[in-house]
């Protein structure tokens, strides 16, 4: 009997490892994907974000290389960002990722392949759902222009005339005693 | 015997100017004249019209609010999109934004500092403990607030915030579960946060207030502790106070005109998964330093705990003792607390993002 359940728990532990061992050979932290269109999308927010981490960037785009799902993505592309980041190229880097991920124009020589899937699966839409990012295109921050227009100046003005309005009328409107001298009226009645 | 409403009728007429006959003809109707109840003079205080600039504040966030919910679409898509496209295409678009943000920051800065002014002057005490805990729910409501709407212009950080909510919402089991993806999954978490944040949180902030001012009116405004009773200190209608209130509102609005266009705010890039590369906004810093130090369950940890604290303070504080030199162990205990929380927050600068997801 001890000998079956033995028996039982190595089967189940090497069917177990052999599920999970690619997964966890492959995945360089936990949670991380084994999706190149993932890796890739990831490279280039990485790209937008923390520009400065280059060894982050690399890892990833070395990473969607080499993971195990390639599907909707041109690995040219993909190796010749890498290529352009070795070179310290980050502009050219994004736009060929973008390119390879079909998230931007097609910058290659060759005839294109349909690298483009539906996003949703059978029975479901295509847009995104639950926690999902939606995000095709990783866009740059926006950062409004820090320079005064005519407009912005109208309202600076404004704002300052409501501020010393304001500042006016509170004075005006404050009350008649202040703590301290009421303090002093209750010590000189007691006294 | 005339009754109090004819007397009031007959106060507003003969030769008496147009403008005073209007208002006592509203006020013959809708009873507006029950807000001129007795307050005491120091009430009009600075430190004691926090509560009502908070309120401004909070108006100020419902009109911006408002006109911001015309322009912005909540599908994952095209939130980013939509903040960028109100900034730059709408009449206005960026001020009202700019307006919203630093109200809201204004409003969470304004709120801390009534909370403190309550707790320095004792004015949790009986019979206002209830009053006391409306106003800490509406302090939970404002970060609420705050959190749900950072998350709306669904940028990275935006993103990673809502990460930091799912993982949250599942540590704490079936309570957080409709902070969860998995409550619709049909359906983009970013809207039912829009809904959160356009009609829960406010609509529930509107109701504790109307509750607020009601609980004020019933209890009276607390005593000022350092003005002893035989002073003589006068009373004031409460509309002065509301006077006062508006007039330090215009300041208020003032300088959050010159901040909003001084210091525009812009959007980061559209959110991607798998990445966790930013800080959160100012206020969460010091969970962001709790979630460094102990992991993410710290940051669950560390609000209960505050807010743990707020809560029990009117029952553990019982005594008569209302100024802040008889009560030693409270003032001293509030002191560390704060002193804890500026010491996370300031650290933020300094430390790196780290991958918690």
């Amino acid at each position: 009997m001890g000998g079956l359940v033995r028996a039982v728990v190595a089967l189940v532990a090497a069917l177990a490892l052999a599920f999970l061992a690619p997964a966890a050979v492959y995945a360089d932290e936990p949670g991380e994907s084994d999706e190149a269109k993932v890796l890739v999308l990831q490279a280039i927010a990485l790209l937008v974000n923390t520009p400065d981490d280059m060894m982050a960037i690399e890892e990833r785009v070395g990473d969607a290389l080499e993971a195990p799902h390639k599907e909707g993505v041109d690995l040219a592309m993909v190796q010749q960002a890498a290529d352009a980041l070795g070179a310290d190229d980050m502009d050219r880097a994004k736009e060929l990722l973008q390119s390879a991920i079909g998230a931007g124009p097609y910058v290659g020589t060759g005839v294109p392949e349909p690298v483009r899937e539906a996003s949703g699966e059978p029975g479901r839409p295509a847009f995104a759902v639950a926690g999902e990012s939606g995000t095709t295109v990783v866009l740059d921050a926006y950062d409004p222009d820090r320079g005064l227009d005519r407009g912005e100046v109208v309202l600076l003005v404004l704002s300052v005339v409501v501020l010393l309005g304001g500042v006016l009328l509170s004075w005006r409107l404050r009350p008649a005693d202040t703590v301290r001298q009421l303090r002093r009226t209750a010590v000189s009645k007691e006294a | 015997m005339a009754t109090g409403v004819e007397d009031r009728g007959t106060r507003a007429g003969g030769g008496a100017p147009w403008p005073r006959r209007l208002v006592h003809a509203v006020d013959e109707r809708l009873g507006i004249d029950a807000l001129r109840y007795p307050v005491p003079e120091h009430a009009n205080k600075l430190g004691w019209s926090l509560g009502g600039l908070t309120a401004v504040s909070f108006v100020v966030l419902l009109v911006t609010g408002v006109y911001l919910a015309q322009f912005y679409n909540p599908m994952p898509e095209a939130a980013n999109q939509s903040v960028r496209d109100t900034m730059t295409g709408v009449w206005l678009g960026s001020f009202t934004r700019g307006l919203h943000f630093w109200a809201a920051q204004a409003m969470y800065v304004l709120v801390i500092l009534h909370l403190l002014r309550v707790i320095l002057h004792g004015s949790y005490k009986r019979p206002r403990e209830g009053n006391y805990l409306v106003g800490v729910a509406m302090f939970a409501l404002v970060i609420a607030a705050l959190f749900t709407g950072t998350v709306l212009k669904w940028d990275q950080e935006a993103f990673e915030a809502l990460g930091h909510n799912t993982e949250i919402a599942e540590l704490l089991g079936g309570l957080g579960f409709w902070f969860t993806p998995e409550v619709a999954d049909s359906l983009p978490i970013l809207v039912r946060l829009y809904t959160a944040h356009i009609v829960l949180v406010p609509g529930l902030i509107l109701v504790l207030l109307t509750l607020h001012a009601l609980l004020i009116k019933r209890h009276g405004i607390s005593r000022h502790p350092s003005i002893p009773p035989t002073a003589g200190e006068r009373d004031e209608p409460f509309t002065n106070h509301l006077r006062r209130v508006a007039t330090f509102g215009l300041v208020l609005a003032g300088a959050l005109g010159l901040l909003t266009v001084l210091a525009p705010q812009g959007v980061g890039p559209t959110p991607v998964e798998g990445i966790e590369v930013t800080k959160p906004p100012w206020p969460f810093w010091w969970m962001f330093t709790l979630e460094n130090w102990f992991g993410l369950s710290a940051i669950l940890w560390g609000s209960v705990a505050l807010f743990g604290l707020l809560v029990v303070l009117p029952f553990l504080d019982r005594g008569p003792d209302r100024s802040w030199r008889r009560r030693p162990f409270v003032i001293g205990a509030t002191v560390l607390v704060v002193l804890a929380l500026v010491i996370l927050t300031l650290l933020v600068p300094f430390t790196t993002a780290e991958t918690h997801l």
